[in-house]
């Protein structure tokens, strides 16, 4: 049996001071997002209203420790449908973003930029759906540099800036221009075999 | 009325949309009540109570000389003054209107035994058109009216009604069990949705 | 409160009760009984002099009983009328009071309950409801648990008038909790206790969490509950923000609370909905949310004033969607929770229903009451031949047959109520009742016994009950089989013995004699004249040859359409179980005596006719 006390109380606060997290005590789960929602089809423990209900409960570490957490797509389909007008996958970045800062990580690939090769011509800024990634002022290899980063609270992995790069400096982790090459090959290679 | 050549009954059996037609077959009916002994008139009809139907009685009435309707519907307790009103208007004695009531208590109740309804609709009307060979015109008795009135229970409800009484100009009783109104409102601190006090 | 208090038109009559109601629509006359408070309304200033020196203390009701009174008290600092009421069941008579009084000379100890009659032309009814004893549910542990408590009592705790000057503490240890759980639906929507919703507690208690943390930010408040129910105007929004203030609202009954006995804090165990699992919560402070129940004296009340209850408990409207604030009885209407759970809002919006019903009637100078009174035959009465016989005005409830040995006995048609009573007991077939004449219900029985009438259960139903019960059954969609066929008169009183032999002669297969429950009969004692009839009834039939399972009596309500359904249901069961030979042979065998019996009926005017009267099949 879960008990009750021993939640955190304060984590909805937590949440709804993050920017994303304000809507987050609109929710009376009526479960209108579960059922709109196209991930759920795909995990069937995907659940973004009892994820919020967790919140609203304190179940931090449950909340924060899960892979759920990363699930959403952020296409928005139960955002046009909340009858509170709750932005859901904005308050799931808000979840992912507290997680990153204690140094939790995405179960999936995200993202991830080559800094050395990196020109800063910010074709994958203005591609990302998600604006996930942003131009940044760095130090690289003892040098000041502009490159660019991505947020992986907000990386969806959908791969538009790994395809967009010119310098081939961006990609996804474990699903980098090489591998996905080499898979291709591979497919290739079973089809002549079958041929 | 003793003579039956004198006798000139209309019978009205209702659909009420569904809730009669849906079960019984109202035609049939209405054919079978045209064979009752003093019927010079019977039909169906698609809401009796509606304006349509009020007003078909009411030419029936003039235009076939009807000296007693009865109508098959729902129960007295419903619409029995609604064509009390409607008969009169045609100039005929409320009285002299019947009703026979094939919903609440026929087709609401039978509706797994429609056969078994539409008999017992027959026999319901027979009994109104049998009760109205022998019904006689009545006049209201006028009663006078005490112009006072009496609230009983002095919450909130029995104060707002009281209020009103008496803006109205009328003698008002309110009639309290405990020491003091208020009743459950004066227990209570705030009150929703506006949380104003509740004295 | 006030405005009551000092409008020209309204008299106040506090501890007072209404005892008995006679008369009509227009016409009714009231008794009502002032209780002696002893002490002298004109006198008394309401200084309050007199309480601090009164050596008793007692719970005080109107405090839910969390703060003392003395046994000479006002209720509370607002009352109205403010006027002190001495409680003599608690006073020990030290006339300490008396002494405090001094020269205003309130205090009276000689006061008797005083009586009197009042002509009002029109009632309304606003009794109000009772809460809830959540102490019959001992899962919650009320009454046992010092820090559960009832939403009234949280009222009371909470308020700037109140015992605790509004600073909340719980009742263990008198400090403001940290955490508070409310509990919804105590004693509603349970079918061991009260099945239906009652409507205004979500929104009280969203009321209450709100409030608390409004004046308490920092403490957790907790909301148990099944659905949330918020129909009215702004209530949503209400809801939605006392979500957005952090109010924690969990979907899920509880099943049991524990006490921890050294700190007094309370565990509360649910499933939670949300979340597909069972939690534990620990509170130290449990609010009830007890259902509005219907008042205790609601019987009492009813056979005052002639109307019934519902299913619920509660005051029957005289029709749920068309006429909500009218009672059964012309002239009586109903106002607020008395007539089922009902919020501010409500209530007030039906005080105004009710005033402005009632003043249709008050504002006209005369009134149309129905002409289905009694009428006597004179040529028929034997009073008028000199004989001695008076039976119809014993019967009569209202007094309004006067007999006078050589003279016809005459009805006063103002009192006639038209029960019908007189009627069906005339020995001599005198009186009849217009609208609902021996003629015109004979013809309506031999139509309904035509065709085929073994096979029927001719049922007789009165006008405000039986009738409203199979009409209640109709509503309801209960269905039951269609071999009965009804004939509605006024009261059970008017069902005649004749209509009954005649049945039975007929060759009807089942009779039902209904009516209303004695406390619920429109005519003060009509069903009681009707219910010794057919109790006679029932052993003379048997001796004539019916089988006793061929009659049968029951009392049904308005409200009790079920029973209706399923008085018939049984019925048919019965007639069915019967073998029909036998049967035919009994309603042979026992034709001639009630032919016998019968034998003057034609001689009553235009029953001949309806003897003879052919129905097609």
């Amino acid at each position: 049996m879960q008990r009750l006390n021993q939640f955190d109380p304060t984590f909805k606060d937590e949440v709804m001071a993050e920017p994303g997290g304000e809507h987050l005590l609109r929710c009376y789960s009526c479960g209108t997002c579960m059922a709109t929602c196209l991930v759920r089809r795909q995990y069937p423990d995907y659940n973004p209203r009892r994820i919020m209900h967790m919140v609203m409960l304190g179940l931090r570490d449950e909340v924060l420790g899960s892979h759920v957490i990363w699930r959403c797509s952020a296409c928005d389909d139960c955002y046009e449908h909340c009858p509170q007008g709750i932005h859901i996958s904005d308050l799931f970045k808000a979840f992912r973003s507290i997680a990153l800062r204690e140094g939790r990580s995405p179960p999936g690939p995200t993202a991830r930029v080559n800094e050395r090769t990196c020109v800063a011509c910010g074709l994958c800024v203005e591609g990302c759906p998600y604006d996930a990634v942003e131009l940044v002022q760095k130090r690289v290899l003892g040098h000041e540099k502009t490159v660019a980063q991505v947020n992986a609270a907000l990386c969806m992995s959908c791969g538009v800036c790994a395809a967009s790069c010119r310098s081939a400096s961006i990609d996804l982790v474990d699903h980098s221009d090489a591998i996905l090459f080499e898979c291709m090959q591979q497919e290739l290679l079973g089809a002549e075999v079958a041929a | 009325m003793s003579e039956n050549d004198d006798l000139r009954i209309g019978v009205y059996v209702c659909h009420c949309g569904s809730n009669i037609e849906g079960v019984i077959d109202t035609k049939a009916v209405a054919e079978y009540a045209s064979t009752l002994p003093g019927v010079a008139w019977a039909t169906d009809s698609l809401y009796c109570c509606a304006d349509s139907g009020q007003n078909e009685i009411e030419q029936d009435i003039n235009e076939h000389n009807l000296n007693r309707v009865v109508v098959a519907a729902c129960s007295v307790r419903l619409h029995e003054p609604t064509f009390r009103a409607c008969v009169s208007r045609a100039g005929m004695n409320p009285f002299l209107f019947e009703m026979a009531n094939i919903r609440e208590q026929d087709t609401w109740v039978h509706s797994h035994e429609p056969e078994a309804a539409q008999e017992k609709a027959k026999d319901l009307i027979a009994a109104a058109v049998a009760k109205a060979r022998f019904l006689t015109p009545l006049d209201m008795i006028e009663v006078p009216v005490t112009k006072a009135a009496m609230v009983i229970g002095g919450g909130i409800a029995g104060i707002s009604a009281a209020l009103d009484l008496a803006d109205m100009g009328i003698k008002t009783y309110l009639v309290e069990k405990e020491p003091s109104i208020g009743g459950r409102m004066a227990q209570l601190n705030k009150t929703f949705p506006t949380m104003d006090c509740s004295i | 409160m006030v405005d009551a208090s000092r409008h020209p038109n309204i008299e106040l009559l506090t501890y007072t009760e209404v005892k008995r109601v006679e008369g009509f629509v227009g016409n009714f006359k009231v008794l009502v009984e002032q209780k002696p408070r002893y002490v002298i309304t004109d006198h008394c200033n309401g200084c309050g002099d007199c309480a601090p020196v009164c050596p008793i203390e007692v719970p005080n009701e109107f405090e839910e009983g969390i703060a003392p009174r003395k046994a000479i008290y006002i209720p509370h600092s607002q009352a109205v009328p403010l006027v002190y009421t001495i409680d003599l069941d608690n006073c020990i008579k030290c006339y300490k009071c008396v002494d405090a009084c001094g020269k205003l000379d309130a205090i009276d100890f000689g006061q008797q309950p005083q009586q009197k009659w009042l002509d009002v032309g029109s009632l309304i009814v606003a009794t109000g409801f009772d809460s809830f004893d959540p102490s019959e549910i001992t899962e919650y542990g009320y009454g046992r648990y010092e820090n559960v408590i009832t939403t009234l009592e949280l009222e009371r705790i909470n308020n700037t008038a109140g015992p605790t000057t509004g600073q909340i503490m719980r009742p263990s240890d008198k400090k403001m909790p940290q955490s508070v759980a409310f509990i919804q639906c105590v004693g509603s929507r349970d079918e061991r206790y009260n099945i239906y919703c009652s409507g205004f507690c979500c929104m009280y208690t969203i009321k209450n969490a709100l409030q608390w943390k409004q004046t308490h930010p920092d403490s957790d408040v907790t909301i148990f509950y099944m659905d949330i129910r918020t129909p009215s105007k702004g209530y949503e929004e209400f809801y939605r923000r006392a979500r957005e203030m952090g109010i924690r609202f969990i979907q899920g009954r509880p099943s049991i609370i524990t006490e921890d006995p050294n700190s007094g804090n309370l565990f509360i165990q649910a499933e939670d909905v949300g979340l597909g699992q069972v939690i534990e919560l620990e509170s130290e402070l449990v609010v009830l949310s007890t259902a509005a129940v219907p008042r205790a004296d609601t019987d009492e009340m009813g056979s005052v004033l002639n109307i019934s209850r519902s299913p619920s408990g509660f005051f029957m409207e005289y029709h749920p969607k068309l006429r909500p604030v009218d009672s059964p009885t012309d002239g009586i209407f109903l106002a607020g929770a008395a007539q089922g759970p009902k919020d501010i809002p409500a209530s007030v919006a039906q005080g105004s229903g009710a005033a402005s019903r009632a003043t249709r009637i008050l504002n006209s100078d005369t009134w149309e009451i129905e002409p289905i009174i009694a009428h006597v035959w004179e040529d028929r009465c034997i009073s008028a031949k000199g004989k001695k016989c008076g039976i119809c005005a014993t019967k009569c409830p209202y007094n309004a047959i006067i007999v006078e040995q050589g003279k016809a006995a005459e009805i006063t048609p103002a009192k006639c109520h038209g029960c019908g009573a007189c009627v069906a007991e005339c020995p001599h077939n005198a009186i009849t009742q217009l609208h609902f004449t021996d003629a015109q219900i004979i013809a309506q029985l031999h139509a309904l016994l035509a065709h085929e009438p073994e096979k029927k259960i001719l049922a007789f139903m009165c006008h405000w009950c039986s009738y409203g019960g199979a009409d209640n059954a109709g509503t309801s969609h209960f269905e039951y089989p269609a071999s009965s066929r009804g004939i509605r008169v006024m009261c059970s009183a008017r069902m005649d013995q004749d209509f009954i032999f005649e049945a039975f002669r007929l060759g009807a297969g089942m009779v039902l004699v209904s009516g209303c429950h004695p406390q619920d009969c429109h005519y003060i004692s009509g069903q009681q004249v009707g219910a010794a009839r057919f109790d006679k009834l029932a052993k003379r039939l048997e001796k004539m040859g019916i089988s006793p399972e061929r009659y049968r009596v029951e009392w049904i309500s308005a409200a009790e359409g079920a029973k209706y359904a399923r008085v018939i249901k049984e019925m048919d069961e019965t007639l069915k179980s019967l073998d029909p030979k036998a049967l035919k042979e009994e309603i042979e065998r026992t034709r001639p005596e009630f032919e016998r019996r019968l034998r003057r009926l034609p001689e009553i005017p235009d029953v001949a006719e309806a003897l003879e009267m052919t129905v097609p099949a």
